[in-house]
């Protein structure tokens, strides 16, 4: 298959690999030490669970959906994880399917109740997020759990050889890939993005809502559970706080990456390198020694000069359609 | 609808003041933090001592599900209306917990903050927390000792909107501007928190200049927590740090030789004899016109908690440190501060 530039201009992830080579390019010219093994390592650990947790977000948005637990089901999950490992003393492997039986649980009851009431996701995630987070409080009492076994800990702050890629990244990599494949290379997939596209349209070709929903939030939950292990393999304890701040930056990515939040309209690759460009632009700002009470103004002028990047390919997109059409 | 709501809450409020009753009846003092956090847990063994030991009728911690100002308030409304009548309050903002504050005191309960202090003009009777700034300045002193009096000193700090913060990162300064010219602070980070965001900034900070940093500070919970991992997976102990308050991972750090040391607070303290003063102003003390407040960015009825700096060699002992430092501040409250 040839390769052409159009063709390279149609994919949402074209004008957001150019954001990620150039800053990594001009930053790497300031600062050398930003291409060190270290900081590689300390940046794919961060994009590791950021990945997890945009596309959890990323396929609600696709049915044109919103969840604002997903950071509350993440800390559920994070102390259920560790909870269990300390109080229990129950092994890793069956901890881990704790943790991801809850998270899909917690996704059905989004999906079940938004389906069955006839409300805004957005309500119901609302109110689920406050369940969620109450029954971590009610658990924890606000301490964490610190008794992390040996194995967890090392999975999550070790490297693969003398590489600089922590193993943590294994996992994101290996889910990023089946949600590509399923987004784009399944009949349900593909439903979920016509159900978001235009819920009548897609009723009246016989696609069930009910599934559509449902499915899209377990898979949701799911993915939310996965990344609470992942940081509480990180931080090496469960504490309570996890999740808390995981709402904007799940959104961010998925719309870096072009995703329309009306719905019907996502992209896994460009979801990915909207969590890198986030990351790239974090560690930027650290490494350049901004000012803390300006790293807010920062954070936001560079996310959006990276949508606009996206947009102008867009535009070009556009412009080159209309020179055809016109020819 | 609101004029009802205000009714019902002035009744709960009346009766729970006692004024009905008229007297002296059980003192029933809430702690309140602004929302969930570790550091707070210790109010709640506070609140069943001082029970114990005063005969207090209650002392219950009770936390609000988030750092939200207006969950805080419902929760302290509903406490009032379960009878409880004093209120200890981390604020969940500086100026705006007054309101409740206010209300509460025209009902005849008294209130305090506890841990952090609200602005004047304020109805609550003390502010009873950690001098921040101080302990800010005593800890990076004790980190430029350990350094030998020179070398290059990050800090990492809390919420920027957190009044503290300002006062900390001051105090840090002046700490260095006192060290002679020896020491340099190359970098100040802080909105970190929460744990995710502390572990990518601090972590991007070390591999990016953790071979020039010879110190590092930390002002606030979760950085602490999230630096002493750092040093500790780095298996640095080049670097020196020093901490605060008494996370378990930090106390660790600090034993295994990671972490030069910390600054505790005493939030133990804070609850213990926070319930006690409530009691006693129920009883009908006063604070002395002539009481030595401390003045602060935000009051000048502050009341300094104590803090204390603890290395390897007491990190075992520290709660008998607190401990004494809150039996001390006891012993000579009465004659010091009150008039009964």
């Amino acid at each position: 298959m040839k390769i052409t530039q159009s063709s390279l201009l149609k994919k949402d992830w074209f004008g957001l690999l150019i954001v990620v080579l150039l800053s990594g390019t001009f930053i790497a010219m300031l600062k050398p030490a930003f291409l060190s093994a270290f900081n590689l390592y300390v940046l794919m650990v961060s994009v590791s669970y950021m990945l997890i947790i945009a596309l959890s977000q990323m396929i609600i948005i696709a049915i044109g959906q919103m969840n604002l637990s997903v950071g509350a089901i993440g800390g559920l999950v994070a102390i259920s994880f560790s909870g269990v490992m300390e109080v229990y003393q129950i092994s890793v492997p069956v901890a881990i399917c704790i943790g991801l039986v809850i998270g899909t649980v917690c996704g059905f009851l989004n999906g079940y109740i938004t389906v069955k009431s006839g409300i805004s996701a957005f309500i119901i995630t609302l109110a689920t997020l406050y369940i969620f987070k109450g029954i971590n409080l009610g658990i924890t009492e606000a301490e964490p759990f610190y008794e992390i076994p040996e194995t967890v800990k090392n999975f999550g702050n070790a490297k693969i050889g003398t590489s600089p890629i922590p193993y943590l990244i294994i996992i994101p990599v290996i889910i990023t890939f089946l949600m590509w494949v399923f987004m784009n290379r399944t009949e349900t997939g593909r439903h979920m993005l016509a159900y978001g596209n235009s819920v009548q349209s897609a009723e009246l070709i016989g696609i069930s809502s009910s599934k559509v929903v449902v499915t899209a939030h377990v898979i949701s939950g799911f993915l939310a559970a996965i990344a609470g292990m992942l940081v509480v393999c990180r931080l090496q304890l469960g504490t309570p706080n996890i999740g808390d701040s995981w709402l904007l930056p799940s959104f961010a990515a998925p719309v870096i990456g072009g995703a329309i939040l009306a719905g019907g309209k996502v992209d896994v690759i460009a979801t990915a390198l909207g969590v890198l460009i986030v990351a790239i632009i974090s560690q930027a700002l650290v490494i350049f020694k901004i000012d803390p009470f300006f790293v807010q103004i920062f954070l936001g002028v560079m996310i959006l000069l990276a949508v606009f990047v996206n947009r102008y390919r867009e535009y070009k997109q556009e412009s080159s359609k209309k020179i055809f059409n016109n020819d | 609808m609101k004029f009802l709501f205000s009714m019902i809450t002035s009744s709960a409020i009346l009766m729970a003041s006692g004024a009905f009753a008229g007297g002296h009846s059980p003192t029933k003092v809430a702690l309140v933090p602004g929302g969930p956090h570790p550091y707070f847990a210790a109010w709640e063994k506070a609140g069943k001592d001082a029970v114990k030991d005063f005969g207090l009728g209650k002392a219950d911690y009770k936390v609000p599900a988030e750092w939200d100002l207006s969950q805080q308030n419902e929760l302290i409304e509903s406490l009032v209306g379960k009878g409880y009548n004093a209120v200890l309050v981390f604020p969940g903002d500086a100026v705006g917990t007054n309101k409740i504050l206010g209300e509460l005191d025209d009902a005849g309960i008294p209130t305090a903050a506890l841990a952090g202090c609200v602005e004047q003009p304020t109805k609550a009777k003390m502010c009873f927390g950690t001098d921040t700034g101080h302990s800010a300045y005593l800890g990076t002193k004790q980190l430029i000792k350990a350094m030998g009096g020179k070398g290059k000193i990050a800090h990492f700090t809390g919420f920027l909107v957190d009044p503290n913060t300002t006062l900390r990162i001051d105090a840090v300064e002046k700490a260095v501007a006192e060290a002679g010219g020896g020491v340099e602070i190359i970098q100040v980070i802080a909105d970190i928190d929460a744990y995710e965001p502390a572990d990518e900034k601090i972590n991007a900070f070390m591999a990016a200049q953790g071979g020039e940093v010879d110190g590092i500070v930390t002002t606030a919970w979760v950085p602490a927590v999230v630096a002493s991992q750092a040093l500790t997976n780095m298996g640095d102990k080049r670097i020196k740090m020093v901490g605060i308050d008494h996370d378990e991972v930090v106390l660790k750090a600090i034993k295994e030789g990671f972490v030069h040391g910390t600054m505790l607070q005493n939030p133990y303290g804070q609850g213990y004899i926070g319930s006690y003063v409530m009691d006693k102003i129920r009883g009908g003390c006063s604070f002395k016109a002539s009481a030595p407040w401390k003045t602060t960015a935000q009051t000048n009825q502050f009341i300094d908690s104590g803090t204390v700096f603890v290395d390897i060699s007491d990190v075992d002992t520290y709660v008998d440190a607190m401990r004494g430092i809150s039996l001390e501040i006891l012993e000579t409250f009465d004659g010091t501060y009150l008039d009964c």
